[in-house]
């Protein structure tokens, strides 16, 4: 057994525990790529021909449809079509 | 492999689960980090990735030779196993990084006017020399990250030598502080006395996670990185440093102060990703920034950019030169020997080597002025805040000079930017770098000073009382602000060069 350090004492009162953080990641990943699959499955589709392209399209395609069918795209859709293109619209 | 990337996402996760549900079985579980460790490396390159455990290997047999020999004979004989040690490791990094600045900018430049002066055949010989050479040279590739590893391995020998830390139990524990991957390609640079008692006894899931603070590392470094530090590299400095005689002198010092602020925000953003990465694996890193560009001397700002190389540097170069224990003379030399190394740490080129003279310079200059004037101090607030502000102001321009040195490239697109710089009018009148999308980019980058060094730990200890799923929205949704905001594409870290 490890002896307790008044560093792990010190986080043991102010850290989070490791069921909360394992269930924020989760969350965290789940609603990132809902948020976000239709963006990232067409930055694949501009991927150079190869494995690579082809694996991650057909990851990402059965996702991508979920997402735009439900609608869950539209809040990135918006962000990068406004403050997105205030920032990385052409000159 | 990138950090702002699908695939590191996926890797995270991954080694995030298998990292905390081998708790019980520690051996697998460091077993499992250097793995998890050795892809992330060997994703780029998989030969490098075999440098890199031969790394580990060699320096933890020569750091347990150098403490047994300690113990049985003292420094005598412990000695040459240190010196073997720091030839292995300055070997390593030399002839990746330097054998090409070596022989083809100080070589061959040296033995041209000896040739000319031995005659034609001594010329033909050196031709016939430099053509077998230089298509050798120029397919040495540099392993990413080299100088970073080479220096914490450095420090750990050293370290061990002078006694202060103990050499790790097992190989596996060194291999795991040299090469763990948060940190293994830009730093921080984390000493021994730091990580390998962290990875000898691995963290415990009854130790709560600092992931409030991890979370806000992690997503303010993806902010600096993919909007702040993109945007002014692709829209101000890549454009003026590329072609400087385009642009006016307002315009270069547009691009000049969008460089500094792109260098900040992109390197500060890679520390802020490896410590929160850490964090999350149960693992502590020092603060590698501590808002630089509010420093008030130069010194001041070494003390709060990239902290561990320039406290690398102190401690393994500057005080075994002697420090400021000598004469003020002897204190100069050491400055400005420790400063040119330290230039020529981050790259092989000439303009490295005058960026760290410039700075070596101007700190002795810095450290004579103060040692015999002594500087206006306000009486009323008002005046000491003034006199501080002109201070950071002269500091943060004279670090953008500096920068201008070490972005340049070369000596030739240092003189187009200094004479754009001095010209009020363009060669082409229409273009124009000022706006208030550059300006308002700008400041956001400048302010993310102010989250440097922890400085909000009462937000993120207030987030342990939030529940997970809460947690793990918000960040998906700022996340995906984050990625609006950014273009498309992802561009490698500056600090992955050196």
């Amino acid at each position: 057994m490890h002896e307790s350090t008044a560093a792990d004492r010190q986080e043991i009162a102010a850290g989070v525990p490791f069921h909360t953080v394992n269930r924020a990641l989760l969350v965290f990943y789940a609603l990132l790529v809902a948020l976000n699959a239709v963006a990232w499955h067409e930055a694949n589709e501009r991927l150079p021909y190869g494995t690579a392209r082809t694996m991650w399209v057909s990851m990402t395609g059965p996702l991508a449809r979920v997402c735009r069918a439900t609608g869950l795209d539209r809040p990135r859709a918006f962000l990068t079509e406004t403050l997105g293109s205030v920032l990385n619209g052409s000159d | 492999m990138l950090f702002p990337t699908t695939v590191f996402a996926i890797f995270f996760l991954v080694i995030f689960h298998l990292h905390w549900s081998l708790e019980g079985f520690p051996r697998a579980r460091k077993g499992v980090l250097l793995a998890a460790s050795l892809f992330f490396y060997g994703y780029w390159s998989w030969k490098f990735a075999l440098m890199l455990l031969l790394s580990t290997m060699v320096n933890h047999a020569l750091a347990r030779q150098i403490e047994r020999a300690g113990r049985h004979g003292g420094v005598c004989r412990s000695r040459p196993w240190l010196v073997g040690a720091i030839v292995f490791n300055l070997g390593l990094l030399g002839s990746f990084k330097y054998a090409g600045f070596v022989v083809g900018d100080l070589l061959f430049p040296l033995m041209r006017p000896c040739c000319l002066w031995l005659g034609p055949d001594a010329v033909n010989w050196l031709v016939g020399v430099q053509e077998e050479v230089y298509p050798w040279l120029s397919k040495v590739v540099l392993p990413v990250g080299i100088s970073f590893f080479t220096f914490q391995a450095l420090s750990y020998v050293m370290d061990v030598y002078r006694g202060r830390t103990a050499p790790a139990r097992t190989w596996l524990d060194f291999a795991n502080y040299l090469a763990f991957f948060p940190q293994l390609v830009a730093g921080p640079i984390v000493r021994a006395e730091d990580l390998v008692p962290q990875m000898e006894q691995m963290p415990r899931r009854e130790v709560r996670i600092d992931a409030g603070r991890a979370g806000f590392l992690i997503l303010s470094g993806l902010f600096k990185k993919t909007v702040v530090a993109n945007w002014l590299a692709a829209r101000l400095a890549d454009p003026v440093f590329a072609w400087p005689e385009a642009y006016s002198g307002p315009d270069v010092l547009m691009g000049v102060y969008g460089y500094a602020i792109q260098i900040y925000c992109d390197f500060s953003a890679y520390s802020d990703i490896a410590i929160g990465t850490a964090l999350l694996l149960g693992f502590h890193f020092p603060d590698n920034f501590h808002a630089p560009y509010l420093a008030t001397s130069l010194q001041d700002f070494w003390r709060r950019w990239h902290i561990s190389l320039s406290t690398w540097l102190r401690d393994y170069l500057y005080i075994p030169l002697g420090g400021s224990r000598g004469t003020l003379r002897r204190t100069q030399v050491n400055l400005l020997i420790t400063f040119l190394l330290g230039g020529l740490w981050h790259g092989a080129a000439w303009t490295f080597i005058w960026w760290g003279a410039f700075h070596g310079f101007y700190l002795v200059l810095e450290r004579t002025l103060f040692a015999r004037v002594t500087l206006p101090s306000g009486r009323s607030r008002i005046s000491r805040s003034l006199l501080t502000l002109v201070a950071r102001l002269w500091i943060f321009h004279v670090v953008c000079a500096s920068w201008l040195l070490f972005r340049a490239g070369n000596l030739e697109t240092l003189g187009g930017l200094v004479r754009s710089l001095l010209a009020w009018r363009s060669a082409v009148p229409e273009v124009t770098l000022w706006g208030g999308v550059p300006l308002l980019v700008l400041a956001a980058g400048f302010s993310m000073q102010g989250f440097d060094g922890n400085r909000l730990e009462q937000i993120t200890r207030r987030l342990a009382d939030w529940p997970g799923w809460v947690l793990g929205a918000l960040a998906a949704v700022i996340l995906t602000i984050i990625l609006a905001l950014g273009p498309e594409g992802v561009a490698p870290f500056i600090y992955f060069q050196f």
